[in-house]
């Protein structure tokens, strides 16, 4: 659908969301909306800056690299819970304004990224704590770092454009 | 009389580069963009130098080893935030002369380095005599702790300003 269309006739889903006690909670207050937003941040901040450090380690620039596995598994907690609590205030950030944001390309695009993100992390980043093959390890760190890089890209950008 | 440094904030503001950001489709968003994420690198690298202090990550290993291995990556996400963030506040610096927030996150910015620097010439001298414990001296603990708590409170005054709260 083109965002201005879906804009003008907002399908009942988005409507429905943007219109719920959780929208309505969100909308408000005047500042609800910017608080959340700082939550969501800084749960990213958490979990991507945890990514981050783990990925720079394997690759050699940050903490010591064979330390990396050891250092994966540590700091698993506070990765996943970034996540959770990113999640949370990204959907209630969502709630407060689902008619334009589910109109932008852009935010799906984010999410389609987001989900990507999620699946690398589950899948081949979890597998860093195995003793990989160090080629293998640093295109794996790279991947991780580019799309969780990408994905706060993406999420700033829905701001900004679309 | 006008207010203090009023006069700065106008010529900031009319300054070449400054009027050259507002004039600018592209300059504004880009530099948002990467000031939005050099506070991941920031952020993710000094905290987990703070949550070493704390004693709840990396415990195992030596806090010299964690420090001086990523405060390399926050000083560089530092000099990304300052240089991008100038550049923003140039750009709308009439604007920020009046949010009390961007006064708010400044000053919170002076208190982030003087901790840092309370810290660097304090108890971190005698770094070897604690390097490899699990729980730091109370000091150290301190100034993670509020390392951590200032850091929060920029983001949110950043966001206050966005939101012209």
């Amino acid at each position: 659908m083109n965002p201005q269309a879906c804009v003008d006739m907002p399908p009942a889903l988005f409507r429905a969301i943007e219109t719920s006690p959780v929208g309505a909670l969100m909308r408000g207050s005047r500042v609800a909306v910017p608080i959340v937003e700082t939550v969501h941040l800084l749960a990213i901040a958490l979990a991507v800056g945890t990514i981050m450090v783990i990925d720079l380690s394997v690759l050699g620039i940050a903490l010591r690299r064979e330390t990396a596995p050891g250092i994966s598994a540590e700091l698993a907690p506070w990765t996943r819970s970034g996540f959770a609590v990113a999640l949370v205030s990204g959907t209630l950030l969502f709630c407060s304004e689902a008619v334009k944001m589910g109109c932008k390309p852009i935010f799906w695009a984010k999410l389609g990224l987001l989900a990507a993100a999620f699946a690398f992390y589950f899948t081949a980043e979890s597998k860093l704590a195995a003793p990989a093959r160090p080629l293998h390890a640093r295109i794996t760190a790279i991947a991780s770092l580019l799309l969780w890089f990408g994905v706060a890209f993406g999420g700033k950008a829905v701001g900004l454009f679309g | 009389m006008k207010p203090p440094l009023l006069d700065l904030f106008e010529w900031f503001n009319n300054s070449p580069l400054g009027a050259g950001i507002r004039a600018s489709t592209w300059w504004y968003p880009i530099l948002e963009l990467v000031h939005s994420l050099g506070i991941i690198v920031l952020l993710g690298s000094i905290w987990m130098v703070d949550l070493r202090l704390l004693g709840l990550i990396l415990r195992s290993r030596r806090v010299s080893d964690v420090a001086g291995r990523l405060l390399p990556w926050t000083w560089a996400g530092f000099a990304i935030q300052s240089a991008s963030g100038i550049l923003l506040s140039l750009s709308e610096a009439k604007r920020l002369y009046y949010i009390p927030y961007f006064w708010m996150k400044l000053a919170l910015l002076v208190l982030a380095g003087l901790n840092a620097l309370l810290f660097h010439f304090g108890v971190y001298r005698d770094v070897a005599k604690w390097d490899g414990t699990r729980v730091t001296p109370p000091l150290a603990r301190m100034a993670g702790a509020v390392s951590i708590g200032v850091w929060i409170l920029v983001i949110g005054a950043g966001r206050a300003i966005g939101y012209a709260l």
